[in-house]
């Protein structure tokens, strides 16, 4: 495997504490525009398989561009009651279908799938490791939830039958959870795993790889983990951790915010912007886009960073054949022949080492590939 | 502009400073055997110490006349690295007139060459200009001191650059430890340059009876590390690397052994990098060729 250390500038640090932004004025869930609407939502109401954050009232269907995810949303103007339609009352046994079940009540499909996908497995994977360079939320949501998550761990091996239990976190990150030792060593069969802070173990295949690991395994990042433990302890699932980051902020930080809330919001009540000329960035610098206006910019499930960074211009220029994009490919695409292009998993790496500058995605997607 | 985000260190400029970081000791060198050392015995007059700046100067002028005002290209284009390569090959007693026609015409052909076609622009401009030179009668490596030859090297000096070759490409010692500072460098494409010198050494070894004298080409192999390994015109994968060096290598040993032993080598990577692409062509219809036959005679 081809290992890249992602460069990173030294004076982007994350302050330690998760910080928190539990009461916006308005929510935006993403809907289709025939959606039939009440009044009055209460909290973990449903409005096209999205669960409501907020109680309050529907005011508006809007359509926003900047987020590449949904274009309509309907706004709700929160009326800071917080009366929730569900009734959870905190669970203190495991049971591992119940789990499941609550997991289809509440439309995690993706995370049923993942459970239900594997019978018996000899290796359970938990990945803290975010695939983006200054993004921290795995890392973060680990040290904020050690216990509940390590119970929920060792559950899920038990219930799985599973002989080893690894808890990977990259060796930069450790001291991140430096207070958290103490918790992993009462659970003998985890086994904290360090690995390099190279870029592509942020994504399954490659993780697994590095862990050299067979095919029997069930693989699962701390986030996911989290909302597993989240329904499994009868917590509120209507937050969601995002960092924000970059140089052009004064203080980086990864918070917990109402899922649904609009971007503008957060960084005017707990963000200072310490640049004139910036550009903000969603979803990570490798892979992410750039917005122009974050009144229009809504944390969706889908959105998990965004990089706040002083402008800078990378003047594309003419190719210069140096080959770099095809030698760093860990599928060996070549854009020069479009050998391969269907392999491309968009990690973006060739353009991150162009010394041309040229956006390389860009150029795999109109050959056809998975690039967009 | 690109929407690119994030970026390593990788960039044009830096490609350009790092290869004329490397070239500096050359340079250095140069200006001490065909400038000091000839000055002191008073064949040359003072200015002509430092010939190879002056040539760097007039390659530059050419450059950003071309580049930046005819066809308006930013200046820290990829090609600008010729101004300072090709005056390194350059004779000690070069014509500066004649150099300047020479430099001016094949950058006006490079620049204005379709850009389908892919060649090395770095030996193109050097065969151009060493044939006006021959041309003119004006085509000797030698400077005024190597014309008496009154000395005697040992094969270890010639190593370390009292080599007859161009005005700063001597010292095969120097060029082989800029090999080694490029190579750490992450642009550069070193399996061409290793794999020609390798293979230029064994057949120049082989066509010369195994006189070790015969591998101390220092055009070639500082040819071999500065204008082989040019980016635009050579292959990209590892493999295609290694076998584009090794048919230059083995084409520069014919052609310095038979033909011309200063410029053999830029004649062999003008033509492999005409003629490479070609080859991977043809490379790739074959092998689509027995895949096919291989299918018939399964059916």
């Amino acid at each position: 495997m081809k290992e890249i250390n992602i460069l990173k500038e030294n004076n982007i640090n994350i302050i330690q504490n998760v910080d928190t932004f539990y009461n916006p004025d308005y929510i935006f869930i993403p809907i289709n525009s025939n959606c039939s609407l009440p009044n009055h939502l209460l909290k973990n109401d449903f409005i096209n398989e999205k669960k409501v954050t907020v109680s309050g009232y529907v005011r508006d269907v809007i359509s926003f561009k900047e987020n590449v995810f949904y274009s309509n949303y309907v706004a709700i103007e929160n009326d800071f009651k917080e009366l929730n339609c569900n009734n959870n009352t905190k669970k203190t046994k495991f049971d591992y279908n119940n789990l499941l079940d609550i997991l289809i009540k509440n439309k995690e499909n993706n995370l049923v799938n993942k459970l239900k996908n594997v019978n018996k497995i000899t290796n359970l994977v938990i990945s803290a490791i975010n695939e983006e360079p200054y993004i921290y939320n795995n890392i973060y949501i680990l040290k904020e939830n050690i216990n509940n998550l390590l119970e929920l761990i060792d559950n899920l091996s038990m219930e799985y039958k599973a002989e080893n239990i690894y808890l990977v976190v990259k060796n930069n990150d450790a001291g991140i959870i430096n207070d958290c030792l103490n918790a992993i060593g009462t659970y003998p069969s985890i086994k904290l795993t360090l690995v390099n802070d190279e870029y592509l173990l942020g994504f399954e295949k490659f993780l697994i790889k590095k862990l050299n690991i067979n095919k029997n395994y069930l693989y699962l990042n701390v986030e996911e983990l989290n909302i597993l433990a989240n329904y499994r302890y009868g917590l509120d699932n209507s937050f969601k951790y995002v960092t924000i980051s970059g140089n052009a902020l004064k203080e980086s930080k990864v918070i917990k915010v109402k899922k649904y809330c609009i971007l503008d919001e957060i960084l005017k009540n707990n963000f200072e912007i310490i640049e004139k000329d910036y550009d903000i960035i969603v979803n990570g610098l490798m892979k992410g886009f750039k917005i122009i206006e974050p009144k229009e910019m809504v944390i969706s499930d889908e959105i998990f960073g965004i990089n706040v960074m002083k402008k800078r211009k990378y003047r594309e220029e003419e190719c210069i054949k140096c080959g770099k994009c095809y030698e760093v490919c860990p599928y060996n695409v070549n854009i020069f022949t479009k050998e391969n292009i269907d392999k491309c998993i968009n990690c973006n790496l060739c353009s991150y080492v162009c010394p041309s500058f040229i956006n390389i995605k860009k150029i795999i997607a109109n050959y056809g590939g998975k690039n967009e | 502009m690109s929407d690119v985000f994030i970026h390593n260190k990788n960039s044009i400029k830096s490609i350009i400073c790092y290869t004329f970081l490397g070239v500096i000791p050359l340079i250095l060198y140069g200006i001490y055997k065909n400038g000091i050392l000839v000055y002191q015995k008073e064949f040359i007059d003072l200015w002509e110490v430092f010939k190879i700046i002056i040539l760097i100067l007039i390659s530059f002028i050419i450059y950003y006349l071309v580049n930046i005002v005819i066809k308006r290209q930013k200046l820290f284009n990829i090609s600008l690295l010729s101004t300072f390569l090709i005056p390194i090959f350059m004779p000690s007693r070069v014509n500066l007139i004649l150099y300047i026609i020479g430099y001016f015409i094949g950058t006006l052909i490079i620049s204005f060459l379709p850009k389908k076609i892919k060649l090395n622009s770095n030996a193109l401009l050097l065969i151009i200009i060493y044939l006006l030179l021959i041309l003119f009668n004006n085509y000797s490596f030698y400077n005024d001191l190597e014309k008496l030859n009154i000395y005697s090297f040992s094969f270890f000096d010639y190593l370390w650059g009292r080599n007859v070759a161009g005005i700063c490409a001597s010292n095969i010692i120097l060029g082989l430890f800029i090999l080694i500072f490029y190579s750490l460098f992450n642009v550069y494409k070193k399996e061409i340059s290793v794999s020609a010198i390798l293979t230029f050494i064994f057949f120049t070894l082989l066509l010369n009876n195994f006189d070790f004298y015969a591998i101390l080409n220092a055009n070639s192999i500082l040819g071999f590390i500065f204008i082989a390994s040019d980016m635009k015109s050579s292959p990209i994968t590892y493999k295609n690397r290694v076998v584009y060096g090794v048919l230059i290598g083995i084409t520069t040993a014919l052609l310095s052994t038979f033909v011309s032993y200063f410029s053999g080598v830029f004649g062999a990577i003008f033509m492999w990098s005409l003629l490479f692409p070609l080859l991977q062509k043809v490379m790739k219809n074959a092998k689509i060729l027995s895949i096919f036959q291989r299918k018939k005679k399964f059916l």
